[in-house]
């Protein structure tokens, strides 16, 4: 996750100001009380606008932990 | 608004929507009773003018009703669902005054159906309040 880590740990730590644990690649929403669907939505369009990036449905629908969300960003920038 | 044989254009940055509303004694009687707030600055013109106020203060519950008519019958429309709200009153509006709510799309997300918006209340020169919105639509709908 490198250089996109800390930037998305402070959209975590934001989001999910009830959670104290590790957030790591391999977080993933069954983890966090906070992360239901519609903090999913924000986790999203925080992404979006944090890294200038634009996601798809089905690209959303594929990942399976913080550390795939991670790997998407980077490999939409390129 | 569209009709069924004309579907809405899809929704992308920089859409606007306005309308023009004024609050008159009767909403504020209105909401006085619904909401249980009674309070002297938003209920007794004397006391609100000992305050340094014009007059009564419309309570910021109605800018927002205003707020949810107009996210609910034009932008996004009637298929959206809110998400989040966030509105930071800037200065009183007075019962009577013209004010016009404003709404632009500042961001959309396909991915997961959602619309930001940001929206600004004015009375002439004087701005009321601004704030943002966040609705979550069917996907179809946002512009790719």
């Amino acid at each position: 996750m490198s250089q996109i880590q800390p930037e998305l740990e402070d959209i975590l730590r934001t989001l999910f100001d009830e959670y104290e644990g590790p957030i790591t690649g391999a977080l993933t929403a069954a983890e966090v009380e906070q992360w239901d669907s519609l903090a999913n939505v924000q986790l999203v369009v925080l992404a979006e606008r944090t890294f200038g990036v634009r996601f798809s449905t089905a690209e959303i629908a594929g990942l399976a932990n913080l550390g795939a969300l991670a790997d998407l960003i980077r490999a939409k920038q390129g | 608004m569209a009709g069924p044989d004309s579907p809405s254009p899809p929704i992308a940055v920089g859409q606007c929507a306005e309308r023009t509303f004024i609050i008159d004694a009767g909403a504020m009687a209105a909401f006085a009773s619904l909401s249980g707030d009674r309070s002297a600055i938003h209920t007794d013109a004397a006391f609100a003018r000992g305050r340094g106020y014009e007059d009564v203060i419309v309570y910021g519950g109605l800018m927002l009703a205003q707020l949810s008519g107009l996210l609910g019958s034009v932008l996004p429309g009637d298929d959206a669902v809110s998400a989040r709200w966030s509105i930071d009153y800037r200065k009183p509006l007075y019962l009577g005054e013209e004010a016009v709510l404003r709404l632009e799309v500042s961001h959309v997300s396909p991915a997961v159906g959602l619309v930001e918006l940001r929206f600004s209340i004015r009375t002439g020169d004087r701005l009321i309040a601004t704030g943002s919105a966040q609705s979550l639509v069917p996907p179809e709908r946002i512009a790719p």
